[in-house]
């Protein structure tokens, strides 16, 4: 046994030798890149053209958190999606989210997440959260991490409800959606 | 020999933690020079950048006004733990001392043995502890690791929350939803101590909602004595599960789930023994366990958008020990719960729950049970109530349990907590609360043999041996447990976050014995003198100490987690009773004061880890008495590698500092005190 740790531990030496890829890692935050599924999902979801003042009325996306995300989502201000400019709101409270188009609810919020979903229902809103659970509370996206990534669970009915289409470029990456896979 | 193969790997783990290429610097994570990075990232990027900060889980710790440690499914992944009981060494404050191969002693704050019984153990809601020994059979209970969401070790009682028992801590055991388990997963392997083991799982979507369904067998190999000689204490366990979880229309969300189980255990018993010269006849006994339970649980939504949560569980189950004991068991659960938010104040949790349960227990030779058969039930209601005096800056939360028992009546558990967060990075809390164990039905029906001095020996110089044996009481009372906690968290920056917790608990009527009076038996087989000893709640004690948990980044691939444990345990007794004398000497001497562990978790792209597990545990008891235990220090060590995103090789040294080692002396049954080993395995997970 004793000569099988040495090979083993030969073996591990050898492997680590080999680590040269080591460096290659993407400079994202976590943050970061959950305010980029943030964007991408805006791009991919069609909101009733009544929700809309104007053709280049702005999509307001409104951020209810106190932590880095939101920090994250306010650099979204004034980039373009689908033939619109964003304009970034931070909430105090979800009574505030009507005029929203998105609703992004930190995990940090999430001990009032019933209320606060109950509040926006029936409204043509997008509700994201990196909050666990998410849509099982009846929120449309939630941001999850597995696998050392992080994915994102969409609901479908949440969606209809809200009167929201999503394209099939996003349902077919939802991890609960896409065909049965480990990966987790 | 095996002092170069150790040296050689602690080496190995000093060149990795200095001289391992550092990457390009990310610098802080905070940087927002990359932000635009991110931001026009796909969706398929974004799915695949990997992330590795620890934001997540400290946010959610940073609001809770107790200490609480959470342990991840990465954590267990990346300790090589291959049992629930060692993946609970990962959490400070708690004591796993390692009694055979298949037999742990799991506590926290004081008073460690195998039958630990201040501690409630969860999962998934339902309760582990064992009704006879009030303690958790931790050879008994068991799931698919892989399938573990997370453990949530919470120090200190949680009685008002949680229910009786609940006195020093709460573990509780949350396994993933099926829908992040699809898929199918295969992990098989084996080794030195590990011989072989194997698990599967399948998981599939089924109407509006998803399934598992998994097993898993292994066979763990035979432990030391403190000689070298092979113990009798191996292990082959099977067991198969499933969950479910469903989102039903009226916006009802199911779960179901329910496992079977096998095991086996082997021990040998120094079984007392008025017949031997030495007291004692060594006796090979083969524990078999077998049982199962099914779950249902439905959370839904009121229409005034408050939260209600029902919960019903069946297990039944079998322990068989052939020559002494088998138990029969079934317990039914009820447990209801409504969560309120009024105002912008108040969050107001009330529930109830209602729980029997049934025995049919036979027992001959050392071990004798009565009433042979026994129902026990417990009704509870509890209410808590979070008040926001400054909004996110200064909560208090009142709760109270009160629960009616057949054992031992009625007790009402209290409890008041504040916590201060002053900004979302710190947060200092505090509590007082009050928390009951009720007594066991071994401790109110178990008449137990003890000891036998053989006859003319240096402490009977009586011509008759003499048998000490452990009578039931059934007029036993419940423990009690007053509580003072505080703790400061803090998250400094983006890379280090430290928790440290503080208690001073006071215990009063903890169970102690009393000497009856001796009288002869005349034979057959032999004339002895029998020494009767009874529980009693004779002991009183005191506790205090400080955990201390830390979680720092020093580069993004990079991170380390070193904790520390302090705990001072001074029992005493109410009566001076000569076997009430024992048990304070029992109390004091079960539990190290020091305790310290360092982690260090290396990722190289996700295509390779490295993990160091370096533990030191301080000694028990004093050199010389029977209850001595030395201090060690261990250290393991994973490799692991993924060939492709699906698959993972990964080999795992244990105990590697030392041939053996003991953790703990045998404690109620008369084992041999055993040695762990040092151990290694190879193990492959595929996902497909």
């Amino acid at each position: 046994m004793r000569s099988f740790l040495r090979y083993a531990l030969l073996a591990l030496v050898g492997a680590l030798a080999t680590v040269t890829e080591v460096a290659a890692q993407a400079a994202v935050s976590e943050a970061q890149a959950k305010a980029g599924f943030v964007l991408n999902f805006a791009r991919y979801v069609e909101w009733p053209e009544r929700v809309f003042a104007a053709r280049d009325a702005p999509i307001l996306l409104c951020v209810l958190a106190r932590d880095d995300v939101a920090t994250a989502l306010t650099a979204l201000d004034g980039r373009q999606v689908q033939g619109r400019p964003i304009a970034v709101r931070r909430l105090a409270n979800a009574d505030e989210a009507r005029p929203c188009q998105v609703l992004f609810i930190a995990e940090s919020e999430s001990r009032r997440l019933a209320l606060t979903l109950r509040a926006v229902a029936g409204q043509p809103l997008l509700t994201v959260s990196d909050a666990d659970a998410f849509i099982d509370a009846g929120g449309a996206i939630g941001i999850v991490r597995g696998d050392g990534r992080l994915q994102f669970e969409v609901n479908r009915a949440a969606l209809d409800q809200a009167q929201l289409k999503a394209s099939s470029n996003l349902l077919k990456l939802a991890r609960n959606l896409a065909e049965a896979k480990g990966r987790n | 020999m095996r002092q170069s193969a150790i040296s050689w790997m602690i080496g190995l783990g000093l060149f990795l933690t200095t001289a391992c290429p550092a990457p390009p610097l990310l610098a802080d994570e905070g940087v927002t020079a990359d932000a635009s990075v991110a931001v026009d990232m796909s969706l398929e990027d974004l799915l695949n950048v990997e992330i590795t900060s620890a934001a997540r889980k400290s946010q959610r710790l940073n609001d809770v006004a107790a200490a609480v440690y959470v342990i991840t499914r990465e954590d267990i992944e990346r300790s090589g733990a291959t049992s629930i009981p060692e993946a609970l060494r990962l959490a400070p404050g708690v004591s796993v001392a390692r009694l055979a191969n298949n037999r742990w002693a799991v506590s926290i704050r004081g008073f460690n043995s195998r039958f630990s019984n201040k501690l409630l153990v969860l999962m998934d809601g339902r309760s582990m502890y064992s009704q006879l020994f009030s303690g958790v059979l931790w050879e008994v209970e068991d799931t698919l690791l892989e399938d573990i969401e997370r453990i949530e070790v919470i120090r200190g009682p949680g009685a008002a929350m949680w229910g009786a028992n609940a006195v020093n801590g709460v573990i509780n055991i949350i396994t993933r939803r099926a829908r992040d388990t699809q898929g199918n997963l295969l992990v098989a392997g084996g080794g030195s101590e590990e011989s072989a083991f194997a698990s599967f799982r399948h998981g599939m979507a089924v109407g509006d909602g998803h399934l598992r369904v998994w097993g898993k067998a292994f066979a763990r190999d035979e432990s030391v004595a403190p000689q070298g000689q092979t113990a009798n204490d191996d292990w082959r366990a099977a067991r198969a599960g499933f969950r479910g979880d469903w989102t039903m229309g009226s916006g009802h969300r199911m779960t179901v789930s329910g496992q079977a189980y096998y095991g086996s255990t082997d021990d040998t018993w120094l079984v007392p023994d008025i017949r031997s010269p030495w007291g004692a006849t060594p006796n090979d006994v083969s524990q078999r366990t077998q049982g199962g339970f099914l779950l249902a649980r439905d959370e839904w939504t009121l229409a005034d958008g408050s939260e209600a949560v029902v919960q019903a569980y069946v297990s039944s189950g079998e322990l068989k020990i052939p020559g002494s004991l088998s138990e029969r068991r079934t317990t039914v659960d009820l447990d209801f719960q409504h969560r309120i938010l009024l105002g912008e104040r108040h969050d107001l949790i009330w529930g109830l729950g209602y729980r029997y349960s049934r025995d049919d227990i036979s027992s001959t030779g050392m071990i004798s049970i009565r009433p042979q058969q026994q129902s026990f039930s417990l009704a509870s209601a509890f209410i808590q109530d979070e008040i926001t005096l400054v909004p996110e800056t200064l909560r208090l939360l009142f709760g109270l349990r009160l629960e009616d028992n057949s054992f031992s009546g009625f007790a009402p558990q209290p409890s008041g907590r504040v916590i201060w967060t002053p900004s979302e990075h710190q947060s200092l809390w505090a509590s007082v609360s009050r928390a009951a164990r009720i007594p066991s039905r071994a401790e109110l029906g178990a008449d137990v043999d003890g000891a036998v001095i053989p006859a003319r020996s240096p402490i009977n110089p009586t011509p008759l041996p003499i048998l000490v044996r452990n009578f039931a009481n059934r007029d036993l009372g419940d423990e009690d447990l007053l509580a003072y906690e505080m703790g400061y968290r803090h998250q400094f920056g983006r890379a280090l976050s430290l928790d440290v917790a503080l208690f001073y608990n006071v215990y009063d009527d903890l169970r102690g014995r009393q000497t009856g009076v001796p009288r002869l038996v005349p034979p057959p087989p032999l004339p002895y003198l029998l020494f009767p000893v009874f529980p009693d709640n004779s002991v009183r004690a005191r506790t205090h100490g400080v955990e201390v948990a830390a979680d720092w980044y020093p580069l993004p691939w990079w991170r380390i987690q070193p904790i520390y444990s302090y705990l001072d345990l001074r029992a005493s007794s109410k009566t001076g009773d000569a076997a009430s004398l024992e048990s304070v000497a029992t109390f004091n001497n079960s539990d190290p004061r020091h305790q310290w562990a360092l982690r260090s978790s290396m990722s190289f792209s996700q295509r390779q880890q490295f993990d160091l597990w370096l533990r030191h545990v301080g000694k028990l008891a004093t050199s010389g008495s029977p209850l001595y235990v030395p201090a060690y220090t261990t250290l393991d060590l994973r490799y692991a590698w993924r060939p492709t995103r699906d698959l993972e090789l990964s080999l795992v040294g244990q105990n590697l500092l030392d041939g053996q080692h003991p953790e703990s002396v045998a404690s109620l049954l008369p084992s041999r005190n055993l040695e762990i080993q040092r151990g290694w395995y190879l193990k492959g997970r595929w996902q497909f």
